[in-house]
């Protein structure tokens, strides 16, 4: 009875753990997507404002300002999705000729310690955040929210750590091809 | 413990998480955080990963880097790839090796609208090698000439190599991307040389093409590069002539090169994304990497490492040349195993100060570093170009390429040995500018 029991929670828990997989990947595509969206505006503005300036003489107010923070939104908002399609690179021309297991035990370790900062760096980012009362110089945005970011992408990444971290100790412990 | 002590246990650490695979963004974000604790206190470690990550991802100048990714995007979907090979096609097809030759003008031309080398790798592999194909050349030179010809994007303005070494260095980026116009040429020259004495020596895996192309035909194919001469000239001659910033230039670049895609009418929804999506994702890995070696340089230059080192060497009584080598060949060896963005912020928070220290332009050290870099990408194990190729060319061995870009290594190296010799190749342009 009590190895059903145990079973069963392990199922329960695996059925958890890939609907919070998808959930995760999904948020993930979602926010980069939201995130490279404004790559176009940023464009459009700098040659606004270049246009502007040259042919007419009026620059646009607050262009540098808004690149800024568009920029902050493209990068933060898609860090997660980064590392879900393994974007932020690493070596493995050792650890490729380790054996499975041991490849898995290096990526438990390394993910841990990836785990490690991102989790400064979200609790640090709504620290820094809530902290901001600054706005930006001449359109006079809070600069708060787009600092809010740090954390809120940061949140995201550390999700998708947590789900690598998952499969990978799944793999160590024979649970996973 | 000594910072300076601390300083090597941190860079064992680093070097042992890079060995154990850890993505280098986080890696040094990681180590640097733990050596700033250690050598102030956690209540000064503890801001800093935010803080530098947000200083970073909201710094106007970054704004280049999407910017030059997305004009590689937009130009791969306006089809400038294939207008450029069958240009230079009709211009070289006679020379011994015609088709290879006018592969890396072509690849020379692309990189004059692309920052990015794996694009550039991808495209001409798509175009250029069925074409080299179907008349017989030889895989191992058909692959390799692709493979090389697609670092010249490293090269050739505008480049993303010199984007990250201006941010790490603080060098400016306008003069760098500029300085990087004569040394691309020349190795786009020595490429095409390496092609022509490659087919002269082997005539049997260049085999000549037969067809002749009249004079008017080829005024006419000229047709095809105009308007990589237009973006280019707007691009590099904004810059040049100090109408427009680096970042307005990308803008200016990518928005050139949206028109062109949409009159042509050959903008798709999937292309669209698929090129916002790479300009997303390779800026974010770019701007990370950047991120975690400002916070990694914090612990370096607390433990007054790059200052000890850069004395040392600068105190030692041998030529600057021969640490310029050696420095040279640690790089070529790093190429081996690290990508290029990777690798710059890697070395130089402690190369640069020794390069300084040993007298060596800024801007010129750039040019030969973002060279030795190039060769990275088509050097085993790790050669990013190579292994784009393999994807595209799934008949053809990794292997086979990679021996395919052995005689371009050469082209390389020999380009770096002319810009010793002659600094001024690299530096004339950037000279100039700002009088």
């Amino acid at each position: 009875m009590l190895l059903w029991d145990r079973l069963g929670a392990s199922m329960g828990m695996e059925v958890l753990m890939e609907r919070f997989r998808v959930l995760v990947r999904k948020l993930s595509y979602g926010a980069c997507f939201i995130g490279m969206l404004f790559a176009l505006p940023l464009m459009l503005l700098t040659v606004a404002d270049v246009a502007g300036r040259v042919f007419f003489d009026k620059p646009i107010p607050g262009s540098f300002e808004l690149s800024e923070y568009m920029l902050s939104v493209l990068i933060l908002m898609g860090a997660a999705y980064t590392q879900h399609v393994k974007g932020h690179v690493g070596v493995d021309f050792l650890t490729k000729r380790f054996s499975s297991k041991l490849q898995d035990l290096c990526g438990v370790i390394t993910t841990l310690a990836c785990l490690f900062i991102v989790s400064i760096l979200v609790w640090q980012g709504y620290v820094d955040a809530m902290a901001e009362t600054a706005v930006s110089d001449q359109l006079r945005i809070p600069q708060r929210p787009f600092k809010m970011l740090v954390a809120l992408g940061g949140g995201l990444l550390f999700m998708e750590f947590a789900v690598d971290l998952w499969e990978k100790l799944e793999r160590l412990m024979g649970r996973r091809p | 413990m000594s910072p300076i002590l601390a300083g090597l246990l941190g860079s064992l650490l680093l070097v042992v998480l890079l060995l154990l695979g850890m993505p280098i963004a986080f890696m040094m974000m990681f180590v640097g955080f733990l050596g700033i604790w250690h050598l102030t206190s956690l209540e000064a470690a503890l801001p800093i990963v935010a803080k530098t990550l947000y200083g970073v991802a909201a710094h106007y100048p970054y704004t280049i880097i999407p910017l030059f990714i997305l004009m590689g995007g937009f130009a791969s979907a306006a089809g400038i790839t294939r207008e450029l090979y069958e240009t230079f096609d009709k211009w070289f097809r006679r020379l011994p090796g015609g088709l290879g030759v006018a592969t890396i003008a072509a690849c020379a031309g692309f990189a004059a609208v692309s920052g990015s080398s794996v694009a550039a790798a991808a495209a001409m592999g798509n175009v250029a090698l069925p074409e080299m194909r179907r008349f017989g050349y030889a895989p191992r030179l058909a692959t390799g000439v692709v493979a090389a010809g697609g670092t010249l994007s490293f090269l050739i303005p505008p480049s993303l190599g010199f984007v990250v070494y201006g941010m790490l260095t603080e060098q400016s980026i306008g003069k760098l991307l500029i300085s990087g116009i004569f040394p691309g040429i020349i190795l786009a020259g020595a490429y095409g040389l390496v092609v022509v004495f490659w087919a002269k020596l082997k005539p049997e895996a260049a085999p000549a093409s037969p067809q002749k192309v009249g004079f008017r035909e080829k005024i006419l194919a000229l047709r095809g590069i105009w308007e990589t001469f237009l973006v280019f000239l707007l691009v590099m001659g904004g810059i040049y002539l100090g109408f427009i910033n680096p970042t307005e230039a990308g803008a200016m670049g990518a928005f050139a090169l949206l028109v062109i895609v949409l009159l042509k009418r050959k903008l798709t929804w999937g292309a669209a994304v698929a090129s916002l999506l790479e300009a997303a994702r390779i800026s974010i890995m770019v701007l990370f990497l950047v991120a975690g070696a400002t916070v990694f340089s914090y612990f370096l230059a607390l433990s007054t490492i790059p200052a000890a080192v850069s004395g040392w060497i600068a105190g030692l009584e041998i030529s600057r040349y021969v640490i310029l080598a050696i420095i040279i060949l640690i790089y070529f060896f790093l190429g081996c195993f690290l990508d290029a963005v990777s690798m710059m912020v890697l070395t130089l928070p402690v190369i640069f100060p020794v390069i300084l220290a040993l007298n060596f332009h800024p801007i010129w050290f750039g040019v030969v570093a973002i060279l030795m870099m190039e060769a990275g990408l088509i050097t085993p194990p790790v050669g990013l170009n190579v292994y784009t190729l393999a994807g595209v060319a799934k008949d053809v061995p990794m292997a086979e390429i990679f021996r395919g870009a052995v005689p371009f290594l050469m082209a390389i190296v020999l380009t770096a040995v002319i810009l010793t010799a002659f600094p001024k190749i690299a530096l004339y342009l950037p000279g100039l500018m700002g009088r």
